[in-house]
């Protein structure tokens, strides 16, 4: 059995949660602070990828980085490099289609702090670097965790996207998402029926890492409110 | 020495402050939402008010007409906050050093951190956690990492808000030492009078989002010269009056005539403590039928004056339905001045 899309899949999913985590924190940090009016309008465009159906999501990729739309031909042309059709499409697929959760998460878990901690901060003469990176971010853990671990069971199993912009070319494009279908496709449901299987037990172990993850954070949020 | 004036608009509330604070404690009194934490957050720098001026020992730390407006951390002010805001994923020791980032060599921190600890009485505790301390303990480090940055103003937001009330006593007394020891001014903000009469030497009332002019403890305690100062100082009788002939004053309220002195007089008040119940007249006195009584105090209401409540000493030689003199003596009795 040729494993290249579960390392395939594996990688790439790695690779956008690397990414989903800096950029989710960032914007939802950002935005917390933002006034009311502009915080509901950012939220709204920034959630979009979570309703839309990923195939919209693939359209509007494919209108952007495809060789024969502006920023697809300008790679080409400038670097030689292909935007599509190669194995990291699906890095731009599955990271625009799993940012929602970590921004989402990571919202609330910065909404949750208590602002009398920054502001204390302040009055003690700390900065804004070491009043996020010392403070801030140590009392989310638990929330941008569950976070990373929820983008990266979403990239796993992107497949609407990621087939758009990657097709499907076993060995160098092949995801574990698209050879199922695959496999489907061409009634091979024994292989595919494997790598269903192997699909599922990453799944259930993502979520019981969720589920750990949120215990851990109930429970030291109970004890700091007793 | 402080010297604060702002204004503030907010969605139906207007913060209108200005007061002088000497080398002393004063109290920012008033009720929930009278501004009194607002107030605190302007001078901190954590909020920007619309306009005014604030110094500090002569350095301006806020002025809208000049733009200057010093960020919160070179103000030099401490601010403890009512739920004392304790970094929860750091220990005693680290939130200590949290105050201490100015201290630029190690060795002098951690010296400074170990002469807290010990001033704080915290030895045993610096390597616990916020979550595994008493509500004391957590106020003793608040206390201590407010002062580790040696601040020359100090404000506490209702410092006791979060304790029960058996630990308030005891605390409160190491509270008046650590305050005793410590030379700058300091704003206590808080809505209990008793508190103030004990930690505070000067008052300055707040009501509705404005800043009354500040004023001794022991004058605004016991002799308010309005009726709005007497409700303020806690008096639980207070009724209009105004001057008939000389030497009296007319109190239709309480359907009494009483000697007075005061020819510009307004108001009259006198506090439950000073009322005592009697089957004869004597002193100030009126005459009231009890409506209820219990074991803190007397509530009556004068003859023909139901709506009018009166609060007295409780006396239990009389019941609810008795018919007695309510007595107070005439230097307990305030009289009140027209408002400003």
């Amino acid at each position: 059995m040729d494993l290249f899309p579960l390392i395939n899949s594996l990688r790439v999913a790695i690779i956008s949660t690397a990414l989903t985590f800096l950029i989710g924190i960032w914007a939802a940090h950002g935005v917390t602070r933002l006034p009311t009016w502009l915080k509901g309008a950012l939220d709204s465009v920034l959630t979009l990828p979570l309703v839309l159906p990923p195939t919209v999501v693939g359209f509007f990729l494919l209108k952007t980085i495809s060789p024969k739309a502006p920023l697809g031909a300008f790679f080409l042309q400038a670097f030689d490099i292909k935007l599509t059709m190669v194995w990291y499409s699906a890095v731009f697929a599955t990271t625009i289609v799993s940012f929602p959760l970590m921004y989402r998460t990571a919202r609330g878990a910065f909404e949750q702090l208590d602002p009398a901690w920054e502001a204390c901060a302040q009055t003690m003469g700390l900065g804004k670097r070491f009043i996020f990176w010392r403070i801030k971010l140590p009392n989310c853990k638990a929330g941008l965790l569950a976070g990373t671990v929820l983008a990266f069971a979403r990239a796993l199993g992107e497949y609407g996207a990621t087939t758009m912009v990657t097709g499907y070319i076993p060995g160098r494009t092949a995801t574990i998402a698209t050879t199922v279908y695959q496999l489907w496709r061409e009634g091979n449901d024994r292989l595919a029926l494997q790598w269903v299987l192997i699909d599922l037990v990453i799944s259930l172990a993502v979520l019981v890492a969720i589920n750990m993850l949120e215990l851990r954070g109930g429970a030291a949020r109970a004890r700091s409110e007793a | 020495m402080l010297e604060v004036r702002l204004k503030k608009q907010y969605a139906g509330f207007m913060l209108n402050v200005r007061f002088q604070a000497r080398d002393e404690v004063m109290a920012l009194l008033g009720a929930s939402g009278a501004g009194k934490t607002m107030t605190l957050k302007c001078i901190a720098g954590l909020v920007k008010p619309d306009a005014g001026y604030i110094a500090l020992d002569g350095r301006v730390l806020f002025d809208s007409e000049r733009h200057i407006d010093i960020a919160p951390q070179e103000r030099g002010v401490g601010l403890l906050f009512q739920n004392y805001a304790l970094f929860p994923n750091m220990t005693v020791r680290q939130n200590l050093l949290c105050g201490l980032m100015h201290v630029t060599a190690r060795a002098e921190r951690n010296h400074e951190v170990e002469r807290l600890l010990t001033m704080f009485c915290l030895q045993g505790l610096a390597d616990r956690l916020p979550s595994q301390l008493s509500g004391g303990q957590q106020q003793r480090v608040a206390l201590a990492r407010c002062l580790a940055r040696k601040p020359k103003l100090l404000l506490l937001d209702e410092p006791f808000a979060a304790l029960d009330s058996h630990l308030r006593w005891q605390l409160e007394q190491q509270l008046l030492d650590t305050l005793a020891a410590f030379e700058g001014t300091t704003l206590y903000v808080t809505h209990d009078r008793e508190e103030t009469r004990r930690l505070c030497q000067r008052v300055c009332v707040m009501r509705g989002g404005t800043a009354l002019p500040v004023m001794d403890t022991h004058r605004w305690y016991h002799t308010p010269d309005t009726q709005s100062a007497a409700l303020l100082a806690g008096f639980e009788n207070v009724g209009t009056a105004c001057w008939v002939t000389s030497g009296y004053a007319d109190i239709p309220q309480w359907g009494t005539t009483w000697p007075c002195t005061k020819a510009d007089v307004t108001g009259v008040a006198f506090r439950a403590e000073n009322a005592c119940l009697s089957a004869i007249q004597k002193d100030l006195a009126i005459r009231c039928r009890i409506l209820r009584s219990s074991e803190q105090e007397t509530i009556c209401a004068p003859l023909g004056q139901m709506n009018t409540l009166l609060r007295a000493l409780p006396d239990s030689r009389f019941a609810a339905g008795d018919e007695v003199w309510l007595c107070v003596r005439p230097e307990n009795a305030i009289w009140l001045g027209r408002e400003e």
